[in-house]
């Protein structure tokens, strides 16, 4: 018997506004407890929501980003339950007409090709409060600074058969986002939040099995693993003769294992119902035109024009595109140096490298692009050695600005003057006749490995700054 | 949400059980002391009875209605304000530190 | 006494000539507060220091030239209405300590105007009741019978305005709750228009339905009033947008040829025949200032119970889970865990008819019950609205009876659970359909007040309020006073 995974992924982005969806308390990430909030967020008695325009804009950017249909008439809905996190007793959600509508969106494999995913829907709701457990001694703390956080919450059809096309998913939903700026898609401070809903069916079935719901996997790290430990479960269970329950299960990664969340299990029926104290959100014709034409251009489009135009390989222009300050700088570096692949490789080596290690993003490093580009520009004119450009590179990386000005001042200048390098070569012939002897006795293939001695020798002369191949070539005919 | 097609038939007949009562107070997270549960199943099914009268009324193809207001929602301009500060939003706390409020502690 | 059952407009020209000032007004009020509160239970809590304070200001403002029409004018808020500083307790146990940290809009704006706050008053427990019996601070008393209930749920305002406590108070309605006790206590109180006046920092009941209105002894006072209460709200998503007529100058317009409806079902065996008889009389003198009668239909009005009887119930269930004991409001002793600290939180902090609405609530809400009565119920409400909506394209108005019967004993226990839901058969068609309504005084039934409805088109609150101005320029009925023993 051979299993088969069904997937279907709601994720939950942070939308990049300034204050929350339904009121003007700051959404900045980090606050000392209960400092972000405002009446509304406490739910203190007579306050009333009142929406956010620029939720509503970067929803429709979204739907817009994935081909989706934007929903003209959408509505805001109460869905209730008790949870201390949850200030008002319902969260605030778009159950039963959402604001963006079905679509498809395009995920680039890693090996080139293309997997469209099917969007099913895309709601906004208000995020939860944060309960904090180890702050006060046998007592759950409760933070209201996150709740009313506006979310868009991105529901996509059972498409997904394995981790890879869950992960690359992710990845291009991420990148897609942080193009569009709705989202900065941090995952690590929540601002992008992965709920997989996955079952099993023998392959060849067309019927789906019971699912359970995989909550809250906030690292691409964990989902492959995720997804696998809990397959091995429910495959376990269903060959025995059992049957999985339908149930929401969190990914422990210390244990290795998911586990049931029965406290979010009781008796639930959240009772949607339309909020009465909004009114209907009316998104006219006009209004989407004017969004569609402002939308930047988005990572597809970005790919193709990489790889067609450009002559970037497939894998490469994914890299490149997953997310938008990347793809711009790349952009940046490739125009003024025109070297598309050069500016590439030095973008996904040396400049990917330093910021993992640092642990900082692009926009954070010293590094800009257009001194990027102007290494690229010195290397290709033969100024300087790609190890001479190694030292200058790790320079501009430690604050310097001005790659002239390195290589001025670190005497880097590869020679390339031919008058120069020939003094060098005939010093060096006149100078060690039997060596010179051996090499022209020598057959082609010997004479391959005697020509080393020759160039360490020049470049040890040249302290190091001799044009390799020119070297080379002198060489050659010199001794011949 | 799957939700059935009102049947007029089941909905003369709809007669309450404590059980459903019950349940009911659990969502709601009230309780309903044993003493009092066959008073206010009885009460609630007084209501139920009330609202018998709705079940012969032609509702076919009609727009539930969920606000008089005709209006469309107005939107705010994404700007950040504090209309109240922390402590007043928390002088009401029944228990609360270091700017937390405070419930018994809750196990996932 | 001098100022006791005086108007709001009376008393504004008295403090322009300088007959009386704010200071005097507010003191004799708080005076008459103390005095007769302890047998009527309308008043919650007082604030003498601040209203002191407010009418010393007003009067320097005054000095100083403000002449605004309400300034200096003293007023009770009804318990729900949060305001700053003060206790706001719906009358409820849960929210017993409660003070806000933040004024209702109202509040606000009848503050800015400068009206003095001396208080809050009685009402149903987070407005849920037709009695102002399900106050944890005790039942109201009708000044025109003690032994007998204000109505509910702005009874206190009620009771208070027609005891010359105040000569204004507000009251929020959200299935007649003005214009019932208005009625039963023989003033003239106004629901506006769904979406004239803000409801922010106005305690939820039920959403789509509430509204905040004046209760005050004439037509007129309630137009001062509402002008200085409505309008557009940035804090309330379905305050409507819409200019606020100067209510007060449309009064004498003409109503001539003005065409009143009177819908035959409000005229059921539901009646009690002598109301029909006083309000049948009243009619009568409308057709004498030049109205024409015209008989129309409104065949859901029995509907309407049923109809409301689901809504309120389920927006009320989510409205009040945030009564849950962790951020404000009743905790319960020693809560072992988090779902006792919900359940007795809850089950203690809420009294019977509060629990029994969000149970009924919470039901129709269910997945299993939801299509079978709360979506049938919005459908439903949108047949009456369309009802209205098409009688009122015929007639300019319509006119009936606030409440099938006056004033009913104080716990009477004949009454069960649905017959004091009937008491509410008139007034909720237009909180349904969101229209503006008024109960005034129209004559009195065995020594107890009747009042007449007046409902009006969306947003039509200048007829209705000119109708009843005109209908209060020829009778005499707003201008009876119960007779209640002073103790100094």
């Amino acid at each position: 018997m051979r299993w088969e995974k069904v997937m279907g992924l709601e994720v939950h982005l942070q939308l990049a506004t300034q204050s929350k969806i339904f009121s003007s308390s700051s959404t900045t990430f980090g606050a000392d407890p209960n400092n972000h909030t405002n009446p509304l967020d406490m739910a203190l008695p007579g306050t009333l929501p009142v929406l956010n325009h620029e939720a509503v804009t970067k929803a429709i950017i979204f739907g817009l980003g994935v081909g989706a249909e934007i929903g003209k008439i959408s509505r805001f809905d109460r869905k209730n339950y008790f949870y201390p996190d949850l200030p008002k007793g319902y969260q605030i959600s778009q159950f039963f007409e959402p604001i963006v509508k079905e679509g498809v969106f395009d995920v680039p494999m890693p090996d080139g090709s293309i997997f469209p995913v099917r969007i099913l829907r895309a709601h906004l709701e208000e995020d939860a409060g944060k309960s904090v457990h180890d702050a006060i001694p046998d007592q759950t703390g409760i933070d209201l600074n996150r709740a009313g956080t506006p979310l868009l919450e991105v529901v996509t059809e059972p498409d997904f058969r394995t981790a890879d096309q869950v992960v690359a998913y992710l990845k291009a939903l991420h990148a897609l986002v942080t193009y569009l700026g709705i989202s900065d898609g941090n995952m690590a401070e929540g601002s992008m939040r992965c709920d997989v809903n996955l079952s099993l069916r023998l392959e060849g079935e067309e019927e789906y099995g019971i699912r359970t719901e995989l909550k809250n996997i906030n690292s691409f790290r964990f989902i492959e693993r995720a997804i696998y430990v809990e397959a091995e479960r429910q495959q376990d269970i269903l060959e025995s003769g059992g049957e999985v329950t339908q149930e929401t299960r969190l990914f422990d990664p210390d244990a290795d294992e998911t586990r049931s969340m029965r406290s979010k299990e009781v008796a639930n029926d959240y009772r949607y119902f339309p909020d009465p104290d909004l009114l209907p959100v009316v998104v006219d014709d006009t209004t989407i035109e004017r969004i569609r034409a402002e939308l930047p251009e988005l990572p597809a489009v970005k790919r193709a024009r990489f790889t067609d135009q450009l002559g970037l390989s497939q894998y490469d222009a994914s890299l490149l595109t997953q997310d938008r300050a990347t793809a711009e700088f790349f952009e940046a570096v490739s125009a003024r140096c025109n070297n598309p692949k050069s500016a590439a490789n030095w973008i996904l080596g040396d400049v990917s490298a330093n910021l993992n290690k640092s642990g900082t993003t692009l926009n954070e490093s010293p590094l800009v692009a257009e001194t990027l580009a102007d290494l690229i520009i010195r290397i290709d004119d033969g100024t300087l050695s790609s190890k001479m450009a190694k030292t200058v590179f790790d320079a501009l990386w430690d604050g310097s600005s001005d790659v002239d000005e390195i290589i001025e001042q670190k005497g880097l200048k590869q020679v390339s003057d031919t008058g120069a390098l020939e003094t060098i070569v005939n010093d060096l012939i006149a100078n060690n006749p039997a060596q010179v002897e051996q090499y022209r006795a020598a057959d082609e293939g010997k004479q391959k490995k005697l020509i080393g001695f020759f160039v360490g020798q020049a470049m040890k002369a040249s302290k190091g700054q001799a044009n390799p191949q020119m070297l080379n070539q002198l060489l050659k005919e010199k001794l011949s | 949400m799957i939700v059935s097609h009102f049947n007029p038939d089941l909905a003369g007949s709809t007669v309450t059980q404590t059980t459903t009562v019950r349940d009911v107070a659990e969502l709601a997270r009230l309780t309903i002391a044993d003493s009092d549960i066959d008073k206010v199943t009885k009460e609630f099914n007084q209501t139920l009875a009330l609202f018998e009268a709705l079940t012969m009324v032609d509702t076919n193809g009609v727009n539930p209605m969920v606000n008089p207001c005709t209006e469309s929602q107005p939107l705010r301009t994404d700007r950040v304000e504090t209309l109240v500060d922390r402590a007043g939003l928390m002088q009401n706390a029944p228990a609360s530190e270091q700017n937390y409020f405070l419930v018994p502690r809750v196990i996932d | 006494m001098t100022s006791s059952f005086q108007t709001v407009a009376s008393l504004r020209s008295k403090l322009a000539n300088r007959d009386v000032s704010s200071v005097e007004l507010t003191r004799d009020a708080l005076a008459r507060i103390s005095d007769l509160n302890p047998e009527l239970n309308a008043v919650i809590s007082s604030s003498e220091e601040n209203a002191m304070k407010a009418a010393t200001q007003a009067d320097e403002a005054r000095e100083k030239g403000n002449d605004s029409p309400l300034l200096g004018i003293p007023m009770l808020h009804k318990d729900i209405f949060c305001t700053q500083g003060l206790p706001t307790t719906c009358a409820s146990k849960m929210l017993a300590n409660f003070v806000a940290p933040y004024d209702a809009t109202v509040v606000r704006r009848l503050d800015d105007a400068g009206m003095i706050t001396l208080g809050k008053s009685n009402m149903d427990e987070f407005a849920m009741g037709s009695s102002n019996e399900t106050s944890y601070f005790g039942a109201c008393k009708n000044p025109w019978d003690t032994s007998r209930v204000p109505g509910g749920s702005s009874g206190g305002s009620a009771s208070a305005v027609a005891a010359g406590l105040a000569p204004l108070a507000t009251g929020t309605d959200t299935g007649g709750s003005i214009r019932q006790p208005a009625a039963l206590c023989g003033i003239t109180g106004l629901k506006p228009t769904y979406g004239r006046v803000s409801r922010y920092g106005m305690i939820a009941f039920a959403s789509s339905m509430d509204q905040a209105g004046p209760m005050a002894r004439t037509a007129e006072d309630c137009a001062l009033v509402l002008e200085a209460m409505a309008g557009a709200d940035p804090l309330d998503s379905t305050c409507a947008d819409q200019s606020v007529p100067r209510y007060s100058s449309h009064l004498t317009d003409t109503i001539e040829g003005m065409r009143v409806g009177v819908p035959k079902e409000f005229f059921s065996s539901d009646l009690n025949s002598d109301v029909a008889a006083a309000i049948e009389a009243s009619l009568a003198e409308l057709e004498g200032m030049g109205a024409k009668l015209v008989d129309v239909s409104l065949p859901s009005t029995s509907l309407g119970v049923s109809t409301y009887y689901i809504i309120a119930p389920a927006e009320a269930s989510a409205n009040l889970s945030r009564y849950d004991g962790v951020r404000y409001g009743y905790r319960c002793e020693n809560p072992v865990d988090l779902q006792d600290l919900y359940l007795r939180s809850r089950s203690e902090g809420f009294g019977d008819e509060v629990k029994r609405r969000i149970l009924v609530g919470a039901f129709t809400l269910s997945a299993a019950s939801y299509d079978e009565y709360f979506m049938k119920a919005q459908q439903v409400r949108r047949l009456i609205a369309q009802e209205y909506d098409d009688v009122l394209s015929q007639v300019d108005v319509i006119a009936g009876p606030s409440a099938p019967n006056t004033a009913f004993a104080l716990n009477d226990s004949s009454k069960s659970i649905t017959d004091m839901y009937m008491e509410d058969v008139f007034t909720i068609g237009a909180n349904l359909a969101g229209l503006p309504a008024m109960s005034i005084p129209a004559g009195l039934v065995g020594g107890l007040p009747v009042g007449m409805q007046l409902i009006g088109r969306r947003f039509g609150e200048v007829d209705i309020l000119k109708l009843a101005h005109q209908f209060q320029q020829r009778t005499t009925w707003h201008n009876l006073t119960p007779t209640l023993e002073e103790r100094h």
